[in-house]
C-alpha cells in the first residue's frame, strides 16, 4: 500500500480457535505487531465459561488514532479449527480473506461437541437449504461464493517443517501453529515480516529458544503463503505513532494501575470472572520497582499493595473494612453474584462510615447467567445494594483512560467521604486491550486525598462528631478507645436507640452526601459529547462511550447529528445537567446493555423526564459501533420504540 | 453385532482394528494422546514424544478398548466411557487412552469462576 496514507487505514480482523490452543497469545503478538509499526489498536476477547477447548476468538481493529469499537464484518480471519471455520465464514467482507487448517474441511458439524446445539442447528439448515453438506468444506464454499478468499495452510507439514528445520521435538514446535496461522494472516493483510518478527520477539522477550522457533515459523508460513498463493499487493505504511512509547493494557489491568497509583494498600477478592484479573495483576505487582521516569515523578522506589484472596466474597468485604478501620487504603472486586452476597456489608460500611471501594465487574445476569460476557446488568443492583437508607457513591467508567482515573478517584472519594465507592466497569471493558501513550495515564493527574484526619487525637475526640458537613475526622488506631457498630450510635461510636441521637446521625449522614454533591463537579458526573445544540441526544453510560463516538461519526457521514450525553455517576445524581440536556433534545435515544433499561428509569426516578426510544443488546457480545449507528439510524428514520441488536459470534 | 456379542468384545478390550477400518498409524496407536486442542498433534508414551498423527513406527500397536475404562474422543472433542467408544470406533470417530493438555496452557487460559 505504497503511496496510500496511513491515516486512511482501518483495518479489522480476527482469530478464532479452541480456548487455550493459543488464540490469546496470538491476539496479543497481533497487537504488538501494529502499535510496534505505528497504529493504535483495541482487541476484545470472547470466550465461553467452560475454559478449555470450546470456541474462543479475539477481534483486532487498527487505525492510526485509537479505535473506539470493533465490528463485523472483518476484512480477515485466521481460524486455526473447524468450529471456527463454521463459526466465522461469514463474518468476512468481500474481497477478505480466511486463513484455515486444510486439513479441517473434512469435518462435520455433527461431530463437533464443543459447538452449542442451536449454532450447530441453524447452520444445518443453512447447508440443507443450499443444498450442501454440512462441513466444513461448505463453509469455505460459501465464503469463497461470497468473494472471500480462503486460504488452506497444510498445519501438519509446516509443522514438520517447522521441527527439521530446528530440530525442536514436536511438543515444542506444535505451540507454532498459532503463529503459523497468524503470520500468514498478518502477512496478507500487507505487515512486512520484519515488524512481525519484531512483535514475536517482543512477546516472547525473556524466552529465546521460543522467540527464534516462533520467528521461523512465521518464515516458513510466508514462504508458504508467497508460493501457493502470492504475497500481499503491497505493504502497509508505517503508522503516524512509529517509536513512540506504548503500552498495551487489559480494563482489568488499567484499573489495577489506577489503584496502585491512588494509593491502594490492601486488596481482596474472591475469584469471580471478570474480575479476577484486576487482583491477579495487582498480585503479580505487589512489590514493583518502578521505571525511572515513574520513579521521579512520584518520588518513589516501589509501589504495590497487599493482596488478599479470601474463602468468599463476605469475607472479601469484611477483611477489607477490616483493613481499613486500621488504617489501610482498600478496595475489592468482584462481579455481579459476587456483589450479591456483600450486600450486608456494604450498610455497615455506610453506618460505620468505613472508606472502602468495591469494583464491580459486571458480566451477563441474571444469576451465573453469561459468566465470561458483557452485560450492563448490575446498576439497580450497586446503587439499590445494602439495607437500610444506604446512599453510596457509585461511578461508571467508559473507558480504560476514564477507568485509570477513576479508580484514583475513588480511593480519595471512599476516605475522603468516609463511605463505600462502587466503582463500575464490565467485561467488555477487562476483555479489551487498547494501546495507551504515557500521557494517557498521567500519575500526577489525580493526586491522593485521605480526607479530614487527626494525627493525635485527644481525649475528647469523637469518631462520629456532628459536623456541618457531615464527616467527622477519622483517626488512627490504636491512640484513644475507637468503637465501630452497625448499630445506631453516639458521636463516641456507642451503640443508642435513643430518638434524638437518631435524628441527629440521621441527618449528618444525609449532609454527607449533600456535601459529595457539591463538591465533586459536575464534570465529573455527566458529560455531553458533541454538538450541544443537536436535536437528537443519545443516552448511555459505561463501556458504550468510546462505540457510541464512534457511532456519530457514521451518522454524521449519513446526515444525522447527535449528542451524546454519558452518565458518570448515579449516586449523587446529577439530575439539573442531565435534565438541561434532555429537555433541550427533540428525540432522546438511551442505549444500554440490559432489558430494563436501568439508566433510563433512573433518569425518570430522579428527573421525571422518560425516554421513549431505546438500543438495547443483551447477547453478551461487544456491541459494535455500525449496529449502534443502524439502530439510531432506524429509530430517526421509522419512530420506531426499542431496536435490538445482536450481532456477534 | 448383537448385543450379546458386543458386551462379550468389550469385556475382552476390544482392538478397534476388528471393529474398524485402520491404518497403522499414530492416530489409531494404543500408546498416543492427541493435544486436546489440535488433536492432529499428539504425545506417544512409548517413545515419549510427540507426533503427527499420520506418523507411524514398528511398535505400532492398535488401541483395545475395555468399558471398565474412560477414553477421549477427538472427534467429538469428548472424554467417553468405553462402551461409547466402541460406538464411536464403529461411526469412524478417533478414540484414544486419553488426550494430551499442555502444562503452558496456563499462559492462554482467562481466570473464568
Amino acid at each position: 500500500m505504497h503511496g496510500v496514507s496511513n491515516s486512511s487505514i482501518d483495518l479489522k480482523f480476527l482469530i478464532g480457535g479452541p480456548q487455550g490452543g493459543g488464540i490469546e497469545s496470538a491476539g496479543q503478538i497481533a497487537l504488538k505487531t501494529f502499535v510496534l509499526k505505528g497504529y493504535q489498536v483495541i482487541g476484545t476477547r470472547e470466550y465461553q465459561s467452560n475454559i478449555m477447548g470450546a470456541h474462543s476468538y479475539f477481534t483486532i481493529r487498527v487505525k492510526p488514532e485509537r479505535p473506539g469499537a470493533i465490528n463485523f464484518p472483518v476484512d480477515a480471519a485466521t481460524v486455526l479449527d473447524a468450529e471456527s471455520v463454521l463459526t466465522h465464514f461469514t463474518d468476512v467482507k468481500k474481497d477478505g480473506f480466511i486463513v484455515y487448517d486444510s486439513s479441517t474441511r473434512k469435518t462435520k458439524i455433527k461431530t463437533i461437541a464443543p459447538m452449542p446445539k442451536p449454532l450447530k442447528e441453524r447452520l444445518i439448515k443453512f447447508f440443507e437449504e443450499r443444498g450442501m453438506e454440512p462441513t466444513a468444506e461448505s463453509a469455505v464454499k460459501v465464503a469463497e461464493e461470497n468473494g472471500v478468499k480462503t486460504i488452506g495452510l497444510p498445519m501438519r507439514d509446516l509443522i514438520r517443517k517447522v521441527a527439521s528445520a530446528t530440530n525442536a521435538p514436536l511438543s515444542r514446535v506444535s505451540k507454532t501453529l498459532n503463529t503459523i496461522g497468524l503470520a500468514t494472516t498478518l502477512y496478507l493483510l500487507g505487515v512486512e515480516p520484519n515488524w512481525i518478527e519484531k512483535a514475536i520477539a517482543t512477546h516472547f522477550a525473556a524466552k529465546k529458544k521460543v522467540v527464534d522457533m516462533n520467528i521461523l515459523a512465521a518464515r516458513i508460513a510466508i514462504e508458504y503463503v508467497d508460493e501457493n498463493y502470492g504475497g500481499p499487493c503491497c505493504f502497509l505504511p508505517e503508522g503516524p505513532h512509529l517509536g513512540k512509547e506504548t503500552m498495551l493494557a487489559t480494563g482489568n489491568e488499567i484499573v489495577a494501575m489506577g489503584k496502585v497509583v491512588g494509593g491502594l494498600t490492601m486488596q481482596t477478592y474472591y475469584p469471580i470472572t471478570p474480575a479476577s484479573d484486576e487482583a491477579l495483576f495487582l498480585e503479580g505487582h505487589r512489590n514493583f520497582e518502578l521505571a525511572p521516569w515513574a520513579e521521579e515523578v512520584l518520588g518513589l522506589k516501589k509501589l504495590g499493595a497487599v493482596v488478599l484472596q479470601t474463602e468468599d466474597e463476605l469475607s472479601a468485604i469484611m477483611s477489607a473494612l477490616g483493613a481499613a478501620v486500621a488504617g489501610a487504603r482498600t478496595s475489592t472486586s468482584t462481579s455481579g453474584p459476587g456483589f450479591a452476597l456483600m450486600n450486608e456489608a456494604i450498610s455497615l460500611a455506610i453506618m460505620a462510615e468505613i472508606p472502602v471501594v468495591i469494583t464491580v465487574w459486571q458480566r451477563g445476569g441474571p444469576s451465573t447467567g453469561l459468566p465470561t460476557r458483557e452485560g450492563q446488568q448490575d446498576l439497580l443492583h450497586t446503587l439499590f445494594s445494602g439495607h437500610g437508607d444506604n446512599p453510596k457513591i457509585v461511578v461508571a467508567s467508559g473507558d480504560h483512560i476514564e477507568a485509570y482515573y477513576d479508580a484514583i478517584k475513588a480511593l480519595n472519594w471512599a476516605e475522603k467521604y468516609q463511605t463505600p465507592v462502587i466503582h463500575l466497569v464490565d467485561k467488555y471493558l477487562a476483555s479489551t486491550i487498547t494501546s495507551l501513550h504515557r500521557e494517557d495515564i498521567n500519575p500526577l493527574k489525580a493526586a491522593i486525598e485521605r480526607g479530614k484526619f487527626v494525627e493525635n487525637p485527644g481525649k475528647d475526640y469523637l469518631r462520629y462528631k456532628i459536623t456541618e458537613d457531615g464527616i467527622s475526622p477519622r483517626a488512627p488506631m490504636g491512640k484513644v478507645p475507637l468503637t465501630w457498630t452497625g448499630l445506631e450510635h453516639t458521636e463516641d461510636g456507642m451503640p443508642t436507640e435513643d430518638p434524638i441521637v437518631r435524628d441527629q446521625m440521621m441527618a449528618k449522614r444525609r449532609r454527607k452526601f449533600e456535601t459529595i454533591a457539591r463538591e465533586i463537579p459536575d464534570s465529573e458526573k455527566v458529560v455531553l459529547h458533541g454538538d450541544p445544540d443537536a436535536k437528537i441526544t443519545l443516552v448511555s453510560w459505561g463501556s458504550t462511550k468510546p462505540i457510541i463516538l464512534e457511532a456519530m461519526k457514521l451518522l454524521e457521514k449519513d446526515g444525522i447529528k447527535v449528542n451524546f450525553l454519558q452518565l458518570r455517576l448515579f449516586y449523587p445524581f446529577p439530575v439539573k445537567p442531565v435534565l438541561d440536556v434532555l429537555t433541550n433534545a427533540e428525540l432522546v435515544i438511551d442505549i444500554e446493555q440490559n432489558d430494563l433499561a436501568q439508566a433510563a428509569f433512573l433518569i425518570r426516578g430522579y428527573t421525571g423526564f422518560t425516554i421513549e426510544h431505546f438500543v438495547k443488546k443483551l447477547t453478551g457480545r461487544a456491541l459494535w459501533d455500525t449496529e449502534v449507528a443502524h439502530a439510531v439510524k432506524r429509530i430517526v428514520e421509522t419512530g420506531e420504540k426499542e431496536v435490538v441488536v445482536s450481532g456477534g459470534a | 453385532m448383537s448385543m450379546k456379542q458386543e458386551k462379550s468384545d468389550v469385556e475382552s478390550g476390544i482392538r478397534i482394528d476388528r471393529i474398524s477400518r485402520i491404518e497403522k498409524k499414530c492416530a489409531f496407536c494404543n500408546y498416543w494422546r492427541p493435544n486436546v486442542f489440535y488433536s492432529f498433534i499428539g504425545y506417544c508414551e512409548r517413545h515419549n514424544k510427540y507426533t503427527l498423527d499420520i506418523d507411524t513406527c514398528s511398535f505400532f500397536e492398535p488401541l483395545k478398548i475395555n468399558e471398565n475404562k474412560l477414553y477421549w474422543c477427538s472427534t467429538c472433542k469428548t472424554r467417553i466411557t468405553g462402551y461409547e467408544a466402541l460406538q464411536h470406533v464403529k461411526e469412524g470417530h478417533r478414540v484414544h487412552r486419553g488426550a494430551y493438555v499442555d502444562p503452558d496452557i496456563k499462559e492462554e487460559l482467562y481466570s473464568v469462576f
